[in-house]
């Protein structure tokens, strides 16, 4: 994988993430079974897909029995230090956290208070 | 109109930024005994309000901001010294010169909204940005564990949308994003039983509770308000309380152990997402401060009035004090009453030459539409005259006026300037004689009240009429809506000067005489204008107005080879009714009146005249004048004047006469 790595399409990108997370050789079922919370594909386009990152030589297929097994040649870690951070998103992050409902603000607190704050937590516990 | 708009928010915003202020202050004293909910109400209330535009005081309020005023006196450049009449041609409309005057407020404005434009963009693209980054790094879960979680919690707690679970491992912690589709994203899916339940509540109390909308709209709100940092206040303390009302929400009837397992889940989610996070990343000030309060209210959930009652009591006093804090200059501008020549270019100068001061008047639907022309054609060359004729397009025009009076644009279209066909005003020259000043200036609340005298133009001293003009403020403009005026005993005398020399004979004669002269009326006694052929009458427009008057060939309508000039029935019975106390009626009977096209027909190839008599001598009394009238005896050299007939003829303070008799002595 000494290649220029490129940006992965978004469909691309969820068939990644899947094997990645998978951490063994997958069948094209098991990748179509774990998309269907977030597309419903038809196996054909699924195949389509697959064949690409194969091609680009980011996925691997494995022939065993009567499956192909494809495994990730492109690992995780590097693909995102190559996506990296981009500038705007560290620029654009308060302005999301202002829009969406979390249980946290995401940058409310560091490390070092973090520990402080268990602490006023569990304190909180033993005059309550 | 966007100048307006600012200055609204901008009021808007000093006077409940103020209450945002009040509120801060009394909030951790508010949040002892009252569950956060209200005050959760209470920013949308505040931001509701903010985001009308529409400014409210009670009179008379206690509270009074001075904000500085920063000279909004529109800037006039200096005068012409002399108006030329300028006779333009109706389809060359002039070029509206960039030189539009400009004031700081204006200024002001559009800085006011570059930066919502701004904020706004910003805003928007980092959320698109960041939820486009979100979805793409996310799967669906693996853990079957976890959506069938979150469709029993759903079912429990009846969120009734549909809501889809994804991990993402772009997002720093449990979040719901999007306003139309909802998602519902984790970091990862490795959670306790007890901590994803915690976890899925919060979300789908945020859910249920339609908080991203609340969000967008307090950050609307601040887009719009974004110079003040009240409003910037209020997005923070709003986005703490939205998040103090969820807690309460989430954890209601649990028991202090539950309860402590839920600020657990939350700490404990922070703490692992910090372990996979580079140090990069940067935290807002105040944030640990913020994350204490939050598992104080957790805990120390005891009983808290729900606030109904108090929160009502709240929200009045809130309203109360909108209402009572004034905003000083938006609402009374510091005028300097005492500046006469200043007062007199600002207020008085266009209402002046337009004539509009000239009336009394206290609607501005009474002021002659014509006025309103001459109001915005002195406006206009006073600033942005360049040459070329004076004709504008109706809604500049209009949306002029009405900045100034409470004026329909129906109306001022009356106005003889308005030509309808090419939906334009037209406006022939400016003209006008006298001065004014203003003499005297107070303020009564929003008033503005001038009074001013006009002067003579012969002495630019004798004072001709008197009057009050009133304005009344509002936020940085302003509107006439009233002027009384009446004429002094000088411009009595005036009038009466205005009467003929007598001894002017030549003059006389132009004047009082060759009007009549053309409808026979001198040769013959009358003493009601009734009693006078109608023909004749007409004919006297058709020597004044149609055969002389060069009328082209094309406008006459020829019949049996006769050429016929025709008159429409209005002008031609307004111009008679100028000399003559006469019944339309009475003209219709003339031959020249044509029933049907309601006009009356003039023979072109007809005219000529003979009768030439002159004034012998004159005389008057009070208002009533007598010409005796002669012609030359027809002998050459001959000194012999026989006198013919005496007319007599009203005169009117201005200026005006009618004939009201003849008595004809001559031979037939």
């Amino acid at each position: 994988m000494e290649e220029k790595i490129t940006r992965l399409y978004d469909s691309e990108l969820d068939i990644m993430l899947i094997v990645w997370d998978a951490g063994q050789p997958v069948s094209s079922t098991y990748i179509l079974e774990r998309l269907k919370g977030k597309r419903r594909w038809a196996l054909a386009t699924l195949m389509t897909v697959l064949s690409r990152l194969c091609a680009k030589g980011y996925l691997a297929c494995e022939k065993q029995g009567r499956y192909n097994l494809y495994h990730a040649v492109l690992a995780e870690d590097k693909y995102k230090a190559f996506e990296g951070k981009s500038v705007l998103e560290k620029l654009y992050g308060n302005s999301f956290q202002k829009l969406v409902a979390s249980l946290y603000n995401g940058k409310a607190i560091n490390e070092d208070d973090l520990s402080g704050l268990q602490e006023f937590l569990d304190n909180l516990k033993k005059e309550g | 109109m966007l100048e307006n708009v600012f200055t609204t928010i901008f009021a808007v915003s000093i006077t409940t930024g103020i209450v945002i202020l009040a509120l801060v202050l009394l909030s951790s004293r508010l949040n002892r005994s009252f569950a956060a909910k209200w005050k959760y109400w209470v920013w949308l209330l505040l931001a509701v309000r903010l985001l009308i535009p529409f400014y409210f005081t009670f009179p008379g309020a206690p509270v009074q901001v001075s904000v500085p005023d920063t000279a909004i006196s529109p800037v006039f450049s200096p005068r012409a010294p002399a108006i030329p009449d300028v006779t333009p041609a109706a389809s060359d409309l002039p070029v509206q010169s960039a030189a539009r005057f400009m004031n700081l407020w204006e200024l002001f404005s559009i800085i006011w909204l570059a930066g919502v434009v701004l904020f706004l963009v910003v805003q928007f693209a980092g959320y698109r940005r960041c939820r486009h980054e979100a979805l793409r790094w996310s799967r669906a879960v693996k853990d079957k564990r976890l959506s069938a979680a979150l469709d029993q919690l759903c079912a429990e707690m009846d969120t009734g949308e549909k809501i889809t679970l994804l991990i993402s491992q772009k997002v720093s912690g449990p979040m719901i994003i999007g306003f139309f589709k909802g998602y519902l994203l984790l970091p990862h899916e490795n959670y306790e039983d007890n901590e994803l339940v915690h976890i899925l509540r919060h979300e789908l109390v945020h859910l249920k509770r339609r908080d991203i909308w609340y969000k967008l709209l307090i950050l609307f709100t601040t887009a719009l308000h974004w110079f003040n940092p009240a409003v910037h206040l209020m997005l923070r303390e709003a986005n703490k309380d939205l998040e103090l009302a969820c807690d309460d929400e989430s954890i209601k009837n649990l028991p202090f152990d539950a309860r402590k397992e839920y600020s657990d889940t939350i700490i404990h989610c922070m703490r692992k997402r910090h372990s996979k996070r580079t140090a990069l990343s940067t935290y807002f000030y105040g944030g640990e401060q913020a994350m204490r309060e939050r598992f104080v209210n957790i805990l120390s959930h005891q009983k808290k009035r729900a606030g109904k009652v108090a929160g009502a009591v709240v929200l009045l006093g809130v309203l109360l004090m909108g209402g009572m804090v004034a905003c000083d200059t938006l609402n009374t501008p510091q005028i300097d009453l005492a500046d006469y020549d200043l007062l007199y270019e600002q207020y008085l100068h266009l209402p002046f030459w337009s004539s509009i001061t000239s009336e009394t008047w206290d609607d501005a639907n009474d002021i002659p539409p014509d006025y309103f022309v001459n109001y915005y054609a002195y406006y206009w060359y006073d600033n942005h005259y360049q040459g070329g004729p004076l004709n504008f397009p109706p809604k500049e025009l209009e949306s002029y006026i009405q900045e100034y009076f409470d004026v329909s644009a129906e109306h001022i279209r009356t106005a003889d300037q308005y030509d309808g066909e090419e939906d334009v005003y037209i406006c022939l020259g400016l003209g006008g004689g006298g001065s004014a000043k203003v003499v005297g200036a107070e303020q009564n609340g929003k008033r503005l009240i001038l009074d001013y005298e006009v002067y003579s133009p012969e002495d630019n001293a004798t004072v001709l009429r008197i009057g009050k003009l009133t304005a009344e403020m509002s936020g940085n403009g302003y509107k006439y809506v009233a002027n009384e005026t009446q004429d002094t005993e000088a411009m009595r005398a005036f009038y009466v000067e205005a009467k003929p020399d007598l001894n002017d004979l030549e003059n006389l004669t132009q004047r009082y005489l060759y009007p009549i002269l053309f409808s026979w009326a001198t040769q013959l006694s009358w003493t009601d204008p009734q009693q006078i052929d109608a023909d004749r009458l007409v004919d006297m427009y058709g020597y004044d107005r149609v055969w002389n008057a060069n009328i082209p060939e094309s406008a006459m309508v020829f019949e049996n080879d006769t050429p016929y000039y025709y008159v429409s029935a209005d002008i031609l019975e307004a111009h008679i009714a100028d000399y003559f106390d006469v019944s339309a009626d009475h003209l219709r009977t003339a031959g020249q009146y044509d029933l049907e096209k309601n006009e009356y027909a003039f023979n072109m190839s007809g005219g000529g005249f003979a009768y030439d008599p002159h004034v012998l001598r004159a005389e008057y009394d009070d208002a009533t004048m007598l010409l005796t009238l002669y012609i030359d005896d027809g002998y050459p050299g001959g000194e012999s004047k026989e006198e013919v007939s005496m007319l007599i003829i009203q005169l009117y303070e201005n200026g005006g006469f009618t004939y009201v008799g003849n008595i004809y002595s001559g031979g037939d």
